[in-house]
């Protein structure tokens, strides 16, 4: 690969993943000098018994753990307000997330609160920058989620902030924490994870440093989405739920593992076109965001490589597998890519009766409202045309490949 | 990839790279609220004008606090303290560290002592000791080769005492690490090889040792590629930048992937030829690679034979039989050390005994080798080798390597 002559390339968070990954927490916070750690939730999580176990991981450490189990979807900024009182009044000194969404968001605003000064949360609300380090946090998922979570990201009752310093210090991963979840909410994921990973090859400052997480990524989607999908429509309680029950496991984690990194590729690679033009497709329509980004990716990809020149030959690999991918003639290889993804997406459409989405037709997304977005994404700002926005939608609405 | 039972990955280190990077370390210290740098480095990267190159870049939009480049190859307690007296003598906020392992271990004690505010770096031996973020540290690497700009460990001798510190702390990690092609552009021809091979061996022990993971595995595939690809061809075309840009990234991979997931038995035999016989840690490494693959190909043999891949493209590896695919690793390295030997005339050894002193004189005698495997015996890594080593097993391989002989498969014990 030839190297940009400038890339940059940060990831401040440890990532521990797997079996008794929760009992690896208290000496982790111990190595941050942290031992009175406030917990973040949903109600449903403690019902589930979430920060039972939690709980069980601190027993040994003798450490006292707050919980608060108010967040749900109507959590605003007064909730982080609160929090804020809470923290200070009874010395907490980092925070545990656990959950995905806005308890991840309520998190990172929270710790802009109690690190600095109290107003810097207005300040950063306005515009301002985070200019030093946030006390820790720790982010334990409970389903996949959105990717971002482990991004610079936090958006809550309209105000989005942005920085390096909101990303998480630990993310762990464990498989008991990792719920079932439903299959739009898991190919979300999947496909939010494989468009970010995908387009860290697609940046014009690609680099061998994002692409270890980037290439992660891919193959831990690629490889295990749509097992995971049937495994969550298998009918609970039968003779087979055990046998599945083991190797869902294994796939939460996968998946868990491929959402956390997607979000570091993201916080270090710009924008593509695929997840650009997804967000907007989404929000016209009121369909998650990962499943339109993935939808419009394969033509994204294609405009890459057969309008612009790019070679993305290289994305097979981590699909495929080092074997497959060496005795792969090299012209075939983007393809095998690309088909793998649509694939991926025809049998996602097959499993679940036609709820995923195929195509933008699929979608039900108007010819206006396409062209609306291509207008509004291909205004120059970004770097994108409009013609190109426009062209990606139309074939995404037929699923008509993009030719040379 | 299969994830594994359980892992952990951590590399909190900011790395920036490219062609002209130096000229950005100010707004970077600027934004760590630092912007009065104690620049410490030893007289072999001032010699090498590098030191011009570092301050050229800077001079006009920072003050330096300080030039320190007295630090000596072995450095000590002694200088960790006399460097940590100037800092804060001269009102430094701040440390850039330029050069070798030597100079950022030292970095790394006298940011300890200074951020601490600590006369005794004694107190912070061990792992965990360090409780909270330490001064800005900015590491630039000249040798391509040790991933220390990555690495959360730091070894200072004392040697009044007659004894050596390690510590161990994320806090010890820099916060950012500047690759910048200018300042390995200048490295001769042999230590080009040398540290490559040591990059190389890092990357290689860390996918095929005992506590390999995903992103470990994924930081050293890419480093291997990028070694293979460009290390002789920069060797012989020493002004090649985009190829020493390629090298210096891949040793910074290389220090992600090893530093997440130990190395095996290259480094447990490696660091006891350079401690008894003071032969330099890239040169053991080189050396003794093919020997800890031969040795370790029953129990790893899969993840060597993936290594074809990396090293050779993959053409290579779809033509080459499955079952041979470890043994041509072997080979590619074998190959690549004779390349090397050929390119330096012959100052990159192949085998222990051709390993020269600046006196002329063999640095590893065949006597030697039986302390060097007693040695062996008490080098941590042998722990995360796949297959047991006792000292029969440390002496015959040792052997092999100071004759430059394949190992005879018959005598390894298969555990």
């Amino acid at each position: 690969m030839q190297l940009p002559d400038y890339f940059e390339f940060m990831c401040p968070v440890k990532t521990g993943s797997g079996a008794q990954a929760l009992e690896h927490l208290p000496s982790d916070l111990a190595a941050l000098d942290a031992r009175k750690p406030l917990i973040i939730t949903e109600k449903k999580n403690r019902e589930k018994g979430l920060v039972k176990h939690l709980a069980q991981a601190f027993k040994t450490w003798n450490l006292t753990l707050g919980v608060y189990d108010g967040v749900d979807e109507s959590t605003n900024l007064e909730t982080v307000k609160e929090l804020y009182s809470l923290y200070l009044d009874r010395g907490f000194d980092c925070i545990i997330a656990l959950g995905n969404g806005n308890v991840m968001n309520v998190a990172k605003l929270l710790n802009i609160a109690v690190s600095g000064k109290p107003e810097d949360l207005k300040r950063v609300k306005d515009g301002g920058v985070l200019s030093d380090p946030l006390k820790p946090l720790i982010y334990i998922p409970v389903i996949s989620g959105s990717c971002t979570e482990t991004s610079g990201d936090a958006c809550l009752d309209g105000m989005c902030v942005s920085s390096k310093f909101l990303m998480p210090d630990i993310v762990t991963i464990d498989p008991r924490i990792l719920q079932d979840e439903d299959p739009e909410k898991v190919v979300n994921t999947g496909m939010a994870a494989l468009t970010y990973g995908i387009e860290a090859y697609m940046a014009a400052d690609a680099n061998p440093l994002t692409m270890t997480y980037a290439q992660l990524a891919v193959d831990f989607v690629v490889n295990n989405l749509e097992s995971l999908v049937k495994e969550s429509l298998v009918e609970r309680g039968s003779l087979k739920t055990i046998i599945h029950e083991f190797k869902a496991k294994k796939e939460r984690t996968a998946l868990a593992n491929a959402a956390c990194m997607a979000g570091y590729v993201y916080e270090n690679t710009p924008r593509g076109l695929a997840s650009t033009l997804g967000a907007q497709v989404a929000e016209a329509c009121g369909i998650p965001q990962g499943i339109t980004m993935g939808i419009l990716l394969p033509y994204a990809m294609e405009v890459a490589v057969k309008m612009k020149g790019m070679d993305l030959s290289s994305v097979m690999r981590p699909m495929a597998g080092i074997e497959i991918f060496c005795c792969t003639p090299e012209g075939q290889r983007f393809d095998y890519a690309v088909g793998q993804i649509r694939l991926l997406q025809n049998e996602l459409f097959n499993l679940t009766a036609g709820r995923i989405p195929r195509t933008l037709e699929d979608v039900k997304i108007s010819k206006k409202t396409m062209g609306e977005i291509a207008a509004k994404i291909g205004d120059g700002a970004n770097g994108f045309d409009k013609d190109l926005c426009l062209m990606i939608l139309e074939h995404a609405y037929d699923g008509k490949p993009v030719a040379p | 990839m299969i994830l594994p039972n359980y892992y952990e990955y951590c590399c909190r280190v900011k790395t920036v790279a490219g062609h002209e990077v130096l000229e950005r370390v100010p707004e970077m210290l600027a934004a760590m609220h630092a912007g009065k740098p104690m620049i410490i480095t030893d007289k072999g990267v001032v010699a090498a004008g590098l030191m011009d190159i570092v301050t050229g870049a800077l001079a006009d939009k920072i003050t330096i606090g300080s030039i320190e480049d007295d630090v000596p190859p072995d450095s000590d307690l002694r200088v960790v303290n006399e460097l940590a007296r100037k800092y804060k003598a001269k009102g430094c906020d701040s440390i850039i560290a330029v050069g070798g392992g030597s100079v950022l271990d030292t970095a790394k004690g006298v940011n300890i002592i200074v951020s601490e505010n600590s006369d005794d770096l004694m107190k912070f031996t061990g792992a965990g000791a360090l409780k909270r973020k330490l001064k800005p540290l900015v590491a630039v690497p000249t040798t391509a080769g040790t991933g220390s700009e990555v690495t959360l460990v730091a070894v200072i001798a004392d040697h009044e005492k007659n004894r050596k510190m390690a510590f161990t702390s994320y806090f010890l990690l820099p916060d950012i690490a500047i690759i910048d092609s200018r300042m390995t552009i200048t490295l001769p021809d042999f230590l080009t090889s040398m540290t490559g091979m040591d990059a190389l061996t890092h990357a290689i022990e860390a996918y095929t040792c005992m506590s390999k993971n995903p992103v470990s595995d994924a930081c050293a595939l890419e480093a291997i590629t990028l070694i293979s690809q460009n290390i002789l061809n920069v060797v012989k075309n020493p002004t090649d930048k985009e190829g020493r840009l390629a090298l210096a990234t891949a040793a910074t991979l290389a220090g992600m992937a090893f530093s997440n997931s130990m190395v095996g038995m290259v480094h447990t035999l490696g660091h006891s030829v350079g401690a008894v016989c003071h032969v330099p840690h890239g040169t053991c490494m080189s050396i003794l690679l093919p020997y800890g693959l031969e040795y370790n190909m029953h129990k790893n043999g899969e993840y060597t034979a993936e290594l074809l891949y990396a090293l050779a493209g993959e053409k290579v590896f779809a033509t080459t039989p499955k079952e041979q695919r470890a043994y041509k690793t072997v080979e590619y390295i074998r190959n690549l050390n004779q390349a090397l030997y050929d390119a330096t005339g012959g100052r990159h050894a192949r085998n222990l005994k051709e390993i020269m002193g600046r006196d002329g004189k063999p640095m590893v005698p065949a006597n030697k080798l039986d302390i060097i495997a007693k040695v062996a015996q008490g080098d941590a890594s042998i722990f995360y080798n796949p297959e047991d080593l006792d000292k029969n097993d440390l002496l015959m391989v040792l052997t092999a390597a100071w004759e430059g002989v394949k190992l005879d498969q018959n005598l390894i014990k298969k555990g």
